[in-house]
């Protein structure tokens, strides 16, 4: 089967399952880690993998927050955030030419502005911005961290070729 | 040569899409008979399954001598593997396999949701809270299962055999340990508590499901351990790994329905609804 000239192989399906477990797993197997005012999700520590892996990681993490998110304890609403998260794992995917920085920014303002919104609706009064920010920030920061280990890594190396990864690290 | 033929005879044969079709008549005849609905129409289509049945097997078993053969000299060295295992990907094969099976796990959970939707409450009524210790922890051993498959792929397609062996036994090692923690510590416990299959139909859909999947990760183990000892013999090769990518594809879909499983029966899913 190929999708614009580009067979899909087992790997394409292995690498979406793995970020949809990595999703699933690190949501609602780890549930949420408490860092002073800011709610770790371990399940968002994937994303600016996103750069090295590509369209099969974005699937992957998409089905994965989905999955995730029909055990939210926000209800239905929760579904419409896959959607969102969508657009900001585009961006990381897109900009990752340029930098993972600048995409993972996005991703984070994008998130964390749907999710501070979500929280005010279903609990009035509360304003749970910088929460929202911290908590997604903070999971962005040790993905970005992992990312730049791993595209140093053997296997990933060739993966990450046209990127903004200097050519002499490749 | 002559099985090099079959083989040809094989590409786009009617025959496993006439059986699959002929289920449904099949089908329909049990249930006519079964119902006491009308059983001579019954017995005519029940008989029409056998016909389509006994035609194939009449037609193949010229075959089995050598395909029983073939499958047993691989795992003896013998030359037969000479012939390259076609790598394909995810070809159409593939995807109408994992249809078949989205179809089976899909009519289970619409059974589980359709049984869930007539109840008011659910879980029901003095049905034991389930403890997510142990589903976390197999989680946990599948996530990792899947990327020690990913790294006997990986490593087959540089020619290192010993990631490929690695991979494939690690990926074995966790499936084991996946059913382990099932038949060995979970449903004991369970059945100790009293929640049984005869526990109502919370209890048969409990087991119904995660007896499927437990089914579906013992198969897997099996394929695992058959290309492990092909890959101990060093038969797979950058160009020649269709076995090891078959049963890849196959566990990472083991794998995904697990997280379903997870998600719905453990974790509350769709409480809302």
């Amino acid at each position: 089967m190929a999708m614009n000239g580009i067979k899909l192989t087992s790997t394409h399906f292995g690498i979406f399952v793995i970020f949809a477990a990595i999703y699933t797993a690190g949501t609602l197997g780890l549930g949420r880690i408490s860092f002073g005012e800011a709610q770790l999700k371990p399940g968002e520590i994937g994303t600016p993998l996103v750069a090295i892996f590509g369209w099969p990681a974005i699937i992957g993490l998409v089905v994965g927050q989905l999955v995730a998110n029909t055990a939210s304890p926000f209800g239905p609403i929760d579904l419409i955030s896959p959607f969102i998260s969508l657009i900001g794992l585009l961006a990381v995917k897109y900009l990752s030419r340029y930098t993972v920085l600048l995409g993972s920014a996005v991703y984070v303002v994008l998130t964390s502005a749907w999710l501070a919104y979500m929280i005010s609706v279903i609990r009035p009064g509360t304003e749970p911005i910088i929460q929202s920010f911290l908590g997604q920030g903070l999971a962005i920061l040790i993905g970005i961290i992992i990312y730049f280990v791993m595209r140093r890594m053997e296997p990933f190396r060739e993966r990450t070729k046209g990127t903004a990864i200097p050519q002499q690290a490749v | 040569m002559a099985h090099e033929d079959t083989e040809k005879e094989h590409e786009g044969s009617p025959w496993p899409a006439l059986i699959g079709l002929s289920t449904a008549p099949l089908i329909t005849g049990l249930i006519l008979i079964l119902k006491g609905l009308n059983f001579t129409a019954g017995l005519g289509l029940v008989t029409f399954f056998l016909v389509i049945l006994v035609a194939f097997v009449s037609r193949e078993i010229r075959h089995w001598p050598h395909v029983i053969a073939a499958f047993f000299s691989r795992l003896r060295r013998t030359p037969i593997p000479a012939e390259p295992e076609i790598v394909s990907g995810v070809g159409v094969p593939t995807a109408i396999f994992l249809f078949t099976e989205v179809a089976l796990f899909g009519a289970g959970f619409a059974s589980f949701f359709a049984i869930r939707a007539a109840f008011a409450t659910w879980p029901p009524p003095g049905a034991p809270h389930l403890e997510d210790f142990i589903p976390r922890l197999q989680t946990l051993m599948l996530l990792l299962s899947s990327l020690a498959i990913e790294w006997a792929v990986y490593s087959v397609r540089r020619d290192r055999r010993g990631g490929v062996l690695a991979g494939v036994v690690a990926t074995a090692l966790l499936g084991t340990g996946f059913l382990v923690l099932k038949l060995g510590f979970e449903w004991p416990h369970l059945w100790e508590i009293g929640f049984t299959p005869a526990s109502g139909v919370y209890g048969s859909s409990f087991y119904l499901l995660l007896g499927a999947h437990g089914a579906h990760v013992l198969g897997g183990v099996v394929a695992l351990a058959v290309v492990a000892s092909r890959a101990k013999l060093g038969q797979f090769t950058s160009t020649s790994y269709g076995l090891l990518e078959s049963v890849s594809i196959y566990w990472h879909f083991v794998h995904l329905v697990w997280l379903l499983l997870f998600a719905i029966i453990y974790e509350g899913a769709f409480a809302w609804l």
